[in-house]
């Protein structure tokens, strides 16, 4: 045995110097990326952008956003942006470091975890980064939350749709995502808050959940068809539910039985619109959002918002953002009906995408 | 050995060239490269683990959610009403026990491993999921969160990588330095003639699966307390890394030769890479690139050395399927 260990080690020996060599290769190789890639040294505002993982359509036309309108804020451009390979809370924890480290300006993050982030982001925070979250919060370690839409409005929207439908006492089920997002946990209860208070004679199947993946939403929205006969409707949230969805109800040709109406993205779902098995469809302008995160990183770096105030964001390209209203306000307190708490800011009100104009947008 | 710590020190002054904040504020200020060890430490424990499991010819794919499920139980003990420590020592003992469950369901019912962990997996990350319920569980005493988690020594050395060096010590004198160590190489080597030779192959193994099990526990205590949370997913996203710091560090996958200071010195080739990339304005992607050419480079030269002398992938494979088919000449008698 002792042999077979020597012999190991020669073997290693020359199979970790080629290791050696390749890592080498490959770093030079970086080397060059980085240099081309590093933003010129100059007084613009450093914008980190960091998603919940890389290659989402929404996230990409959230960034679309961010560099249409980052010159009229005086923001570097292009803005740099990461996020983990997959929906990795801890991956995003080590891009935060390496962004305290290239001391950028301003992190602006949707996160992939309400806790896991935080320490990292007060270490940014004390370093003198303004930390901006959006779409999902990291609610004790940040400057200023930008939540999508009020939580009772969009819930709102996805019921009173459905129930100009499929009428006001028929059998509705929730395709969600996990049973600890926490953006789908607040818009469950809105929505069911509202059906209880509004239209006490609408039943609903239990939750699926689809855990993100379009194969585990289509199984789990058949289960739901199959389990329960009566039902008329299915609220798919998530963006992958919302194809699972979508994809059962055609599959099973239930298109004109069973409506789907839910909150997620046109683009992915062109197909269903099309085929007439997906409804409509809530969400928010991501472009848009992309420059209100320009206009707040801004803000926050010039110390100019705080509980309670107004701001204005006139610097877009278009002389204003897309979409957007006139001012937008700082809450300083929670509110129950809307979702926010201190240092949000509420994006807009929900858009709604149907047949007639689905094709309008890309994302 | 020399070779992988050759490739750390290139890595390192690399990165101190390359890299502006490399130094930062010195160790455990975690503004600067070095003090990035509090990211990885954990993938490193659990290495250390699935380590053992590896020596013995067996893989154990279960490591990364029972780090997670061994820190929402902990989590949930304490949340309970539990004193912390008391805490941690149980969730500690019920992530061995279970390791013991596992290594006895393989050995007495003689499956794969590899299956066995798997279903492991599954059970233990939906477990922990629905434990934690809709909002997993946080909140922390500052102590524990320092202790195991962010705190230094004297300011400068990270508490983890004290934790990480006795764990290191610790595994480098049971593998090579114990009599037990010496079994399990050698069960990893050949089972059969480990059997004829009178080591007793289903304890050793199982042992492995305890070790194994164990420090992924440890490991999930530190993920706890690094975060100050404890969530199913937080463990599963390890698993992968952790087998490759073992593979990179000279551990045959297939049990019977290696050296416990490779898997140390390469989980720190692998733990820097990431962070050193990404400081150096290199994306994730890239870096994962990265780390699959290190790893695909040095088992290609390891091949085709190994053809040289004769024995190639194929016929370990073979040899290995061999002796597991019900048809073979008789196992050693076992004495479990």
């Amino acid at each position: 045995m002792l042999h077979s260990i020597q012999k190991w080690g020669i073997r290693s020996r020359i199979a970790t110097a080629t290791g050696a060599v390749a890592l080498a290769a490959a770093g030079i190789a970086f080397v060059t990326i980085g240099s081309t890639t590093a933003a010129a040294k100059s007084k613009c505002i450093k914008l980190a952008l960091e998603f919940k993982l890389q290659g989402l359509p929404v996230f990409e036309a959230n960034q679309k956003g961010v560099n249409e309108a980052a010159k009229a804020y005086g923001i570097c451009s292009p803005v740099a942006y990461g996020g983990p390979a997959t929906a990795s809370a801890t991956g995003q924890v080590t891009d935060i470091q390496a962004d305290i480290s290239k001391h950028v300006n301003v992190i602006a993050m949707t996160s992939d975890d309400p806790q896991v982030p935080a320490a990292a982001l007060k270490q940014a925070m004390k370093a003198g980064i303004k930390v901006v979250t959006f779409d999902s919060d990291v609610p004790s370690a940040r400057d200023f939350f930008i939540q999508d839409t009020a939580y009772s409005t969009i819930a709102q929207g996805v019921i009173n749709a459905a129930v100009k439908a499929e009428g006001s006492s028929a059998e509705f089920g929730i395709m969600s995502s996990t049973p600890t997002a926490t953006v789908q946990l607040a818009w469950i209860a809105a929505m069911q808050s509202y059906v209880k208070a509004k239209y006490p004679n609408i039943t609903w199947a239990p939750i699926g959940y689809g855990q993100s993946i379009v194969a585990t939403s289509l199984t789990q929205a058949e289960a739901m068809i199959h389990a329960n006969p009566n039902i008329k409707a299915i609220l798919p949230i998530d963006g992958a539910a919302v194809v699972g969805t979508a994809e059962a109800v055609s599959d099973l040709s239930d298109t004109g039985k069973i409506g789907v109406f839910g909150i997620g993205d046109p683009e992915p779902n062109q197909t269903y619109f099309a085929n007439g098995s997906l409804t409509a469809l809530e969400l928010w302008n991501e472009i848009g959002q992309g420059e209100l995160i320009d206009c707040v990183a801004y803000e926050a770096v010039n110390n100019k918002i705080h509980a309670g105030s107004t701001f204005k964001c006139a610097h877009g390209p278009s002389g204003g953002l897309v979409n957007g209203p006139a001012k937008w306000t700082v809450a300083s307190g929670t509110n129950a009906t809307t979702g926010a708490n201190k240092n949000t800011i509420i994006f807009s009100k929900p858009l709604e995408f149907t047949k007639a104009n689905y094709l309008k947008y890309d994302f | 050995m020399f070779s992988l710590v050759f490739i750390l020190v290139v890595e390192l002054l690399f990165f101190n060239f390359a890299v502006s904040s490399f130094w930062g504020g010195g160790w455990g200020s975690s503004v600067s490269m070095l003090g990035d060890g509090e990211n990885f430490l954990f993938t490193s424990m659990i290495a250390l683990g699935v380590m053992f499991v590896i020596f013995a010819g067996d893989i154990d794919l279960s490591v990364g959610a029972m780090s997670g499920f061994a820190g929402v139980m902990m989590a949930e003990f304490h949340l309970g009403g539990m004193n912390i420590w008391v805490a941690v020592v149980l969730a500690v003992a019920i992530a061995a026990l279970i390791g013991l469950i596992q290594g006895l369901i393989i050995t007495y019912f003689k499956l794969e491993s590899l299956l066995v962990t798997l279903a492991g997996w599954f059970i233990l990350q939906s477990a922990a999921l629905a434990w934690e319920g809709a909002v997993p569980p946080y909140g922390f005493p500052k102590h524990f969160d320092s202790l195991l988690g962010t705190g230094t020594v004297a300011g400068t050395v990270p508490n983890q990588l004290v934790i990480f060096a006795i764990l290191a010590l610790l595994a480098t004198l049971i593998v090579h330095r114990t009599r037990f160590g010496r079994q399990l190489v050698l069960v990893g080597h050949n089972r059969d003639a480990a059997g004829y030779a009178g080591v007793r192959v289903s304890v050793t193994r199982i042992r492995a699966f305890v070790l194994s099990a164990t420090f992924a526990g440890i490991a999930g205590m530190c993920i706890a307390a690094t975060y100050s949370t404890a969530d199913d997913n937080l463990g599963p996203t390890l698993l992968l890394p952790a087998i490759t710091a073992v593979v990179l560090g000279g551990v045959d996958i297939f049990g019977g030769a290696g050296l416990v200071p490779g898997v140390i010195v390469a989980s720190f080739i692998l733990g820097w890479l990431t962070p050193g990339l990404l400081q150096d304005g290199v994306s994730d992607t890239w870096a994962s690139i990265a780390i699959g050419v290190l790893l695909l480079g040095s088992l290609t030269v390891k091949g085709i050395t190994d053809r040289r002398q004769g024995v190639s992938m194929l016929d370990r494979l073979r040899a290995r399927s061999a002796t597991a088919t019900p048809g073979a000449p008789p196992p050693a008698p076992d004495a479990t």
